[in-house]
């Protein structure tokens, strides 16, 4: 199936993220979304980038967060990409769904959860969400479909 | 990042004045915003009004909040678009936040 595509690589600096996320935001207006299905998308992407310069690269600047984004007929496919650490497998459970970020007591303050609350964002809103480590690089992917364009009469 | 604070009687009203609040804000919030909470204001009222784009790092910075407030009902927010509250609602913050559709709504259940 064809896709419309754009890869957009920035530093490793949080401050950087927002242009990530301006690029997202438009793309699915673009494409149909609402305002708040855009927003998620969007918060999706710049979770995952946060988590990759936090994570991956210890907030140091200077490496390279590789983005990208294609647009199916019925789905959207986004990808941040880094050669930085992995994320850690205690993390990894909430996207395997074997754990989870959002089951807390909310009257019990000091014990709300500090970590996984991207990972968990994103199993909310996405489809799909994979993660892949190999050969000194990671790649996590995540798909939303999205209603198909109303047939030409 | 830019704030605007005014009391409304007893309650300090804080305004976030950024579309965007995200990880790279969240130092320079807690640096304004703590020390406001820390001075023993009885309540806190956080305005979201301006603010389009809000993730995880933002909101762990307005948990904080609602942790170095001695009494943590007495703090809320408002004026949160659609879009943002979905965050709330998506890691279930919903559950420990107050909200209020108007700053002028949040200012009187608070006093």
């Amino acid at each position: 199936m064809q896709a419309n595509r754009i890869h957009l690589t920035i530093d490793s600096s949080l401050a950087d993220v927002f242009l990530v996320g301006l690029l997202v935001n438009s793309a699915c207006r673009f494409v149909g979304l609402d305002e708040t299905e855009a927003y998620q998308m969007e918060l999706c992407v710049v979770e995952a980038a946060n988590n990759t310069i936090r994570h991956a690269y210890n907030e140091q600047a200077g490496h390279e967060v590789a983005v990208s984004l294609a647009i199916f007929p019925d789905r959207l496919e986004f990808s941040v990409a880094d050669r930085g650490s992995p994320i850690s497998e205690d993390v990894l459970a909430v996207l395997r769904r074997e754990a989870s970020a959002t089951d807390y007591d909310p009257f019990a303050l000091d014990q709300l959860p500090r970590v996984g609350m991207g990972l968990e964002i994103m199993r909310e809103v996405m489809d799909q969400v994979d993660y892949e480590s190999s050969g000194g690089g990671n790649c996590l992917r995540m798909t939303k479909r999205i209603p198909a364009p109303a047939p030409e009469v | 990042m830019k704030i605007e604070t005014h009391k409304a009687g007893s309650v300090l009203v804080i305004r976030i004045l950024e579309a965007r609040f995200g990880a790279d804000a969240v130092d320079s919030f807690n640096q304004q915003v703590l020390p406001l909470i820390r001075e023993g204001n009885p309540a806190i009222l956080l305005d979201l009004s301006a603010v389009s784009f809000l993730d995880s790092s933002g909101l762990d910075a307005m948990l904080s909040c609602l942790k170095a407030q001695n009494r943590p009902g007495h703090l809320a927010v408002c004026g949160a678009r659609e879009s943002v509250a979905s965050l709330f609602r998506l890691t279930r913050m919903d559950r420990v936040f107050r909200f209020f559709p108007t700053s002028e709504e949040g200012v009187a259940a608070l006093s």
